[in-house]
């Protein structure tokens, strides 16, 4: 049966548009392996109490709720936005019915493509067609617990906020055709909702806030180069210093070549590096870089705003 | 992606891991979750996502295979 719960409305808006949205799903099957069309039960559908309490988690860490948590940029904004949750354990074993993945490690990887139609299956009253901006799906696979996040891709068709940063033009997109996309293991806690929140809720195509623990992967939140340069990007005419160090004690590898934005606390890493490595054990003392912030306030400011 | 916990970390180093080893790990998973999975690949860009998929698969045998 069914139940979904529309756990907040979100702001009043015209007939036909959504404010932000984030949904919650138990996810009902797991492929595994990735890309072989074999879809295994998911535990999560034997307890909804579990679910329900993760979903509850899950807004707290994004909303900034958490015991102690400093990073609290999205909890004024949150209170217009839409939070919904799925659990629905009458769903076939089938492709379609399936939104996470086992990779070849312990990763838990979220099958975005597959997001929308799923949603689209649930009519909420005077509402229509479920859809989201960011969509978590919440698995208790036995096997794989590393939770990972997609971004959003982006529909580049519909006009939005144009943006510069070092002088390259993308634009703050209102819609999506595949909604950023998180897989979110039961055993997640602490920053972990909000970090794969943060890469999600950003863009393949108009910037992708990437992790920083690693020295790989391009990202609007990384530079290259050495000696670190005192000014890390100009992001809507407005200058962003370089981090000098990765916060908390924390060192810049002597390999690596990437650099950071300026942190908003130089006590404690970023929310995008390796949190778990923050003194004292404290990750909720995390907080996001200045550039990372801004750009996912504005980017997140401009979907409400459609 | 979150990052790889410090208890798992620590298992992994005391079991022979080395530094470089995780890193090079950490590294490669960043490479295929900024790698857009929507965009058309040449057949070089396909056979290196195969080789660096078996990479992170043996690395994370030898790194995590008994966490």
């Amino acid at each position: 049966m069914a139940n979904v719960r529309i756990l907040q409305a979100g702001a009043a808006k015209p007939k036909g548009v959504w404010p932000y949205t984030i949904c919650i799903v138990a996810n009902p099957w797991i492929e595994s392996p990735q890309n072989s069309g074999q879809f295994l039960a998911d535990p999560i559908m034997n307890n909804e109490p579990m679910f329900d309490s993760k979903a509850r988690y899950i807004i707290d860490s994004v909303t900034g709720r958490l015991p102690g948590q400093a990073e609290k940029m999205f909890g004024a904004l949150s209170a217009d936005w839409r939070i919904v949750s799925i659990f629905d354990n009458g769903l076939k074993r089938k492709n379609s019915n399936s939104l996470i993945a086992h990779d070849n490690t312990n990763i838990v990887v979220a099958r975005q493509p597959k997001f929308p139609d799923f949603l689209k299956k649930y009519k909420l009253p005077k509402m229509g067609r479920l859809r989201a901006d960011v969509a978590f799906a919440v698995t208790a696979s036995a096997t794989h617990s590393r939770c990972s996040g997609w971004f959003t891709l982006d529909d580049d068709s519909v006009p939005g906020r144009p943006f510069t940063i070092d002088g390259k033009a993308m634009v703050h997109r209102p819609q999506n055709k595949l909604p950023g996309a998180v897989a979110l293991h039961v055993n997640a806690r602490s920053l972990v909702a909000l970090h794969e929140f943060s890469h999600s809720a950003s863009s393949w195509t108009n910037g992708m806030i990437t992790d920083l623990y690693a020295d790989a992967g391009e990202g609007l939140n990384k530079r290259r180069g050495r000696p670190i340069p005192g000014q890390f990007c100009v992001y809507d005419n407005q200058a962003f210093a370089a981090a000098p160090d990765r916060g908390g004690g924390l060192a810049y590898p002597g390999d690596w070549t990437s650099y950071h934005c300026e942190l908003a606390d130089t006590a404690f890493p970023a929310v995008m590096d390796d949190y778990w490595q923050a003194s004292g054990n404290k990750p909720e003392k995390c907080r996001h870089d200045k550039l990372t912030r801004q750009f996912l306030l504005d980017r997140v400011q401009t979907i409400m705003a459609r | 992606m979150e990052p790889v916990r410090p208890k798992d970390k620590q298992h992994a180093l005391k079991t022979g891991a080395t530094e470089e080893e995780l890193a090079e790990y950490n590294r490669l998973t960043a490479e295929r979750f900024t790698t857009n999975p929507y965009v058309a690949k040449s057949p070089e860009e396909i056979r290196a996502e195969k080789e660096r998929e078996q990479r992170i698969a043996d690395l994370h045998h030898k790194l995590f295979s008994d966490v």
